[in-house]
């Protein structure tokens, strides 16, 4: 006999059924996407912050990257590949540089190589942040980031400015 | 209670909701959003690049169209794919592929000719030396040349970055 306690229950396992196919369907673009937005939260700084919490803030951002990392910026004249560790440093630096920041994506354009180990993904990029000295900076840029699948965790191995107008 | 004397006006500011009408909001609903998305994309200028055609905080329109039958001219006024479509940039062409861009004390020369700038109202003393377009690409500056040249963003780009035109 179909009673109340029988449709919750269907209903229950309908939904946890749901819930199962799209955690466990979660596509590669997807998880891509919100790699984007937990670097960005990450970066994320709102007034002045603990130095042990800033340490951890940057040795999460590390941890996001792979062992090498390959940074191209043409309009600041960078092109350099560093080690993972050196990550850190340069963090924590931009961090104390920085009274407020905050960093955007949008425009996603992703590109998964044959294999899916490899994949490129064009986007903007929006820099905000305010200096201790109350000085604010806004830069926007169209950035190509390369990330590498390393036990079903998407990394990220390169970031490439794109110079949009060339002299 | 406003009282409707004219029944024409009040059918017209709030018709009947039926099948004819739901079919009306959706035909207005798609065309604008294909018009407004795909061909003039509503864009703000934030900044001071195209002073004074083009001041900041303007509303325009990129009609995206223009280039589909007829090649960039020089001086049109071209928006430029900047980051996505989530930023343009607002410049003017003043050099075609293969022609040669230089500044001297300020003045535009192509092709080792002065060229004459009606919309330019102040400059400064730019100097850049000579450098030849890309293949398919174009050279774009903004109107403002009161700035110091390295504060300024311009240089040449792909035409498949224009985006289009402003309307006005």
């Amino acid at each position: 006999m179909v009673n109340a306690k029988n449709i919750f229950v269907v209903g229950l396992l309908i939904v946890c059924g749901i819930v199962a196919f799209f955690i466990l369907s979660q596509s590669d673009e997807a998880k891509i996407k919100k790699k984007f937005h937990k670097l960005a939260e990450k970066i994320e700084k709102n007034g002045n912050e603990h130095d042990l919490i800033a340490a951890k803030t940057a040795h999460g951002i590390e941890q996001m990257f792979t062992g090498s990392v390959r940074i191209q910026i043409p309009s600041y004249s960078v092109d350099k590949t560093f080690p993972r560790s050196e990550i850190s440093p340069h963090v924590l630096y931009a961090r104390a540089l920085y009274q407020k920041m905050t960093l955007e994506f949008h425009d996603f354009q992703i590109e998964i190589a044959e294999g899916n180990t490899t994949a490129v993904v064009g986007l903007t990029g929006i820099f905000k942040a305010t200096t201790s000295s109350n000085e604010r900076v806004n830069e926007i840029h169209e950035v190509e980031c390369t990330l590498e699948k390393v036990e079903d965790e998407w990394m990220f191995t390169g970031i490439e400015g794109v110079e949009v107008l060339e002299r | 209670m406003i009282e409707f004397r004219n029944k024409k006006l009040k059918k017209f500011l709030f018709p009947e909701f039926n099948k004819k009408s739901l079919v009306r909001i959706i035909v207005v609903s798609v065309t604008a959003f294909i018009l407004f998305k795909y061909i003039l994309m509503p864009f703000r200028i934030s900044g001071f690049s195209m002073v004074p055609t083009y001041n900041n905080g303007g509303v325009n329109f990129a009609f995206t169209l223009k280039y589909l039958f007829t090649p960039p001219k020089r001086f049109d006024v071209v928006t430029v794919r900047f980051s996505g479509n989530h930023v343009m940039l607002l410049k003017r062409i003043v050099a075609l592929e293969g022609e040669t861009v230089e500044f001297k004390k300020g003045f535009l020369f192509i092709n080792s000719q002065k060229i004459d700038e009606p919309y330019i109202s102040k400059r400064q003393p730019w100097d850049l030396a000579p450098r030849t377009v890309k293949k398919d690409h174009v050279y774009v500056v903004g109107d403002n040349r009161n700035v110091p040249m390295q504060t300024h963003h311009f240089g040449q780009t792909p035409t498949n970055r224009i985006s289009g035109v402003p309307l006005w």
